[in-house]
């Protein structure tokens, strides 16, 4: 390819190209987010599919149906919503790296619920932050098992309630830690267990 | 503000930009919060747990939404931030459409390659849909010429004006975000571009063309905002 020429005047910049417009933001707008049209619209979209589990769950375990929730989840009080949301406190806000394996078992765990990820997650972490923090005030720090998410990760972000917050910021404090390292040291092996217990064993 | 930023290629880079332009806005002050609409990947999310665990400051809060919620749930975040900084994943999903609707702003992260290039069809469908139920609100797609080569003779600028030329209702911002190692590094560190310590040449290129987008971008909200403080 022979080498361009040198031009040596600037070339002629087209009408409008050199206007630098400011770029306005459009107002709100006025939409009845729960009519049939807008339903119509949001749902000629794409919904986004959870990913296959590699370790051993069929066909069988994407079906969308409810599962009992156990024992030990059921007197605990609804996580918050999205529209319950308080923000005036960071320690609320945590956002968890997990192994990619414990994120597609979480999203089969809510799957199979019919719930979501951050329910689910949420659920699990509260007894077990609880009973850390409660260690903490103790004076026992008891040892969390190491938790490496690799190169391939699946991202979990949460709304603690305050009470949550609370516990994870004494234990943060405590023991000098990352906050998101000691949620997943904690949320990995309940991921674990509970997929065993409401996704393997109905097969 | 509710600024999406979406489209319907896969790795344009608008995670990166989400994050960037968040981290830079609550530098500025303002009180933000970026939104995961990305059920599949995740990338917001995994890029603030990693800036969790790095302990970067200013913490930058991120939630996920999912479904045909989404509108409602960044309307009532946009009632509890100054600005709602909203990444969607790269295809036509019910997320990106629920955005949509009711965004104030919505950013293309476009490097204008022939594959990009064929994908703006179905992008034009769905702002013009979305425009037909806005009624006077109509939204426009702001072009950002995003992970553009730094070799002098690339063609994007003008090609990516020529995109904007064949597809009313898109208009270029002026700013380009070139490709370079920089963004790579800062986000390893779970850091925004314009956090980088020490920076050499090409990073602090990278870091003012952030800093410009962000006047660009949200230069005409912070001029009314103070208009009317």
């Amino acid at each position: 390819m022979p080498k361009p020429p040198l031009q040596f005047t600037r070339p002629a910049r087209p009408e409008g190209r050199t206007e630098q417009r400011d770029m306005r933001p459009a107002p709100s707008p006025a939409i009845d987010l729960d009519s049939p049209e807008v339903q119509a619209f949001s749902l000629r979209g794409r919904v986004a599919v959870p990913p296959l589990i590699e370790d051993g769950a069929g066909e069988g375990a994407r079906a969308m149906e409810p599962v009992a929730r156990s024992s030990a989840s059921a007197p605990e009080p609804e996580p918050p919503l999205l529209d319950d949301l308080i923000v005036d406190d960071p320690w609320r806000h945590v956002a968890i790296k997990l192994p990619a394996v414990s994120g597609r078992k979480l999203s089969e765990i809510a799957d199979l619920r019919c719930s979501k990820r951050t329910r689910v997650a949420l659920e699990l972490l509260q007894n077990p932050l609880r009973d850390l923090a409660r260690a903490h005030r103790s004076g026992e720090y008891p040892p969390l098992r190491r938790v490496s998410a690799g190169v391939s990760r699946s991202g979990v972000s949460l709304i603690l309630p305050q009470d949550l917050a609370d516990d994870l910021r004494h234990v943060v404090e405590t023991r000098r830690a990352v906050k998101a390292q000691i949620l997943a040291r904690l949320l990995v092996p309940e991921i674990d267990a509970l997929y065993i217990k409401e996704v393997l064993h109905r097969h | 503000m509710q600024l999406l930023v979406g489209g319907v290629k896969g790795g344009t880079g608008k995670s990166t930009l989400a994050v960037n332009l968040g981290v830079e806005r609550a530098r500025q002050g303002k009180k933000i919060i970026l939104v995961d609409a990305d059920p599949d990947q995740e990338s917001l999310s995994d890029y603030i747990a990693n800036r969790d665990e790095h302990g970067a400051m200013p913490s930058v809060p991120v939630v996920q939404v999912k479904g045909s919620t989404t509108a409602k749930s960044l309307q009532a975040l946009g009632r509890d931030f100054d600005d709602v900084i909203v990444d969607c994943g790269g295809f036509d999903s019910i997320e990106l459409r629920q955005a949509a609707l009711i965004s104030h702003a919505w950013v293309v992260p476009l490097n204008p390659s022939q594959l990009q290039i064929w994908t703006m069809p179905k992008l034009k469908s769905v702002l013009d849909e979305a425009n037909a139920m806005r009624g006077d609100a109509q939204l426009t797609g702001w072009l950002l010429g995003m992970r553009i080569s730094t070799n002098p003779y690339s063609s994007a600028k003008d090609d990516l004006q020529a995109v904007a030329e064949a597809f009313p209702g898109f208009r270029t911002l002026r700013t380009i975000v070139h490709q370079r190692a920089a963004f790579e590094k800062a986000e390893k560190l779970g850091l925004a571009v314009t956090e980088l310590e020490k920076p050499n040449t090409s990073e602090r290129r990278a870091r003012d063309s952030i800093r410009e987008l962000h006047r660009e971008v949200f230069g005409v909200t912070d001029a009314i905002r103070a208009a009317n403080a």
